[in-house]
């Protein structure tokens, strides 16, 4: 068995239709929270509207939504001695937690792009010029998908580590909430890894209290999700079903 | 009826539950402490007209998702006990009536929470007490409405996550609406959302309207009472 074919029975194990309200709930939320709240001049619409979607969205609707879609995967290994069937097929146990994470990334961009539907679909409503400036918030949109790689990464790990899936979920709630307190500080928030979603995703040019330049963002994104993932990778060749 | 209570302490035993009741305050009193003493200057420059007003409100908006997330975590382990080892339906063969074993969970996830809640306030002054803040001019007030109030005020959210948890089999879906419940409510956005169960404790810690006692309390039993019924009319099938 290929790598290739593990990620496609994990494919096969998700059932969509159940998950795929979750995956445009972050979206919908966004716009529903913030539409109404934005009175910005029709010329900086765009902008406006994407600072007050972006912080509704980003800072704990995306990444607790992220968390759970990766219990969600996790979930059925907990049922029936799932994580033992599947340890008895001649693979590397490492590897089912790498096609978890590919399932989640996969997900987590469908998010990405629900919300990028969401964000000019919500504007053009409130009345923004008709020229869609995509070149503003597609960038934004790819590097915060890239930026949810530390989260998931540990919350994988922490679905299959724990039976039940308030463990995984307490945590991560624990440690978004702060989020938004620690993103504020300067001299803490580009190390805190639950805030670089946001920190990603928040525009740069003007110098704001979030503008963090994209070089200490890519090193702990990068730095954190390499731990994460690496202590996964252990723990998941080490279990013992 | 006792029975089912006794019963059911028993069982929530090496489920990390009084670990969490412990926790939970220990946790909001230690961030708000690093909050307080790393930001010291700041912050008793901001409250110094009302230095135990300004330290309980800042516990106060840190307790009330940790209590609500308490009470999620809490009903869902009440009941995943029973779900993972099957017992729904071994306990219903049993003559004890459904009714009871649902208010024994019930009950069990208000008590875990209201000893967080009593932990919470009396760790709240003495954590003030450590940062120097005058005893005599602590009132109390201040501390029922930080502290205890919204714990009162979460029990609709209570009911409903208990209802919510114990007809699911699997635990991912009412953990997930309590948390998008608890984090709607902390935006504070005007409208709808003022109407989710999760929203009233912080509601009323900023607005203090009294009629809020009494949609609660209409909340609470609707949900306890809804909730129940369905659960006796759930059929339970070896899982």
């Amino acid at each position: 068995m290929t790598f290739l074919s593990i990620v496609k029975t994990e494919w096969m194990k998700v059932q969509w239709g159940k998950l795929s309200p979750l995956l445009v709930l972050p979206a919908i939320l966004s716009a529903v929270l913030s539409g109404g709240m934005i009175q910005a001049a029709v010329d900086q619409m765009w902008e406006a509207q994407w600072v007050q979607m972006v912080f509704t969205y980003s800072v704990w609707l995306y990444p607790m939504v992220a968390g759970v879609i990766a219990a969600w995967v996790c979930r059925y290994e907990h049922v029936g001695g799932g994580l033992k069937q599947f340890f008895t097929l001649p693979v590397s146990k490492w590897q089912l937690y790498w096609a978890k994470l590919v399932i989640v990334l996969f997900c987590s961009f469908l998010m990405q792009l629900a919300f990028g539907v969401s964000y000019v679909a919500n504007s053009l409503w409130q009345g923004a010029e008709t020229v869609i400036p995509w070149s503003y918030f597609l960038w934004p949109l790819l590097i915060g998908w890239i930026a949810i790689l530390p989260t998931i990464a540990l919350q994988i790990f922490l679905s299959l580590r724990f039976e039940s899936m308030g463990g995984s979920l307490a945590f991560l709630f624990c440690v978004t909430l702060p989020t938004i307190l620690i993103a504020n500080s300067a001299d803490y928030g580009p190390w805190y890894p639950w805030a670089q979603p946001f920190l990603a995703m928040m525009p740069k040019g003007d110098g704001g209290p979030f503008a963090v330049g994209y070089g200490p963002l890519f090193l702990i994104v990068g730095g954190s999700a390499l731990v994460f993932a690496l202590v996964g990778t252990v723990y998941t060749q080490r279990r013992t079903a | 009826m006792k029975t089912a209570i006794v019963v059911e302490g028993w069982k929530m035993k090496r489920r990390g539950l009084w670990w969490l009741v412990f926790i939970g305050p220990f946790g909001v009193l230690l961030l708000q402490y690093l909050n307080f003493t790393i930001r010291y200057d700041w912050l008793i420059q901001q409250h110094k007209d009302d230095l135990w007003g300004g330290w309980l409100s800042n516990v106060g908006f840190l307790g009330i998702p940790a209590v609500l997330l308490g009470v999620a975590l809490v009903a869902s382990q009440l009941a995943q006990v029973e779900h993972q080892t099957g017992m729904w339906s071994l306990l219903c063969a049993l003559p004890v009536s459904k009714r009871n074993l649902y208010f024994a969970k019930w009950i069990w996830t208000l008590v875990l929470i209201l000893i967080s809640t009593v932990l919470l306030s009396v760790g709240s002054i003495g954590v003030g007490a450590l940062l120097d803040f005058p005893l005599d001019e602590l009132s109390l007030q201040d501390v029922l409405l930080y502290t205890v109030i919204p714990t009162l005020l979460a029990i609709p959210a209570l009911s409903l996550q208990v209802w919510l948890s114990t007809v699911r089999t699997q635990q991912v879906l009412p953990l997930a609406i309590g948390i998008f419940g608890i984090l709607v409510s902390q935006m504070m956005i005007e409208g709808i959302t003022e109407l989710l169960p999760w929203r009233w404790p912080v509601s009323y810690m900023v607005n203090q309207e009294n009629e809020l006692f009494l949609w609660a309390l209409a909340g609470a039993m609707l949900f306890f009472v809804v909730g129940m019924g369905h659960f006796r009319r759930k059929e339970v099938a070896l899982s």
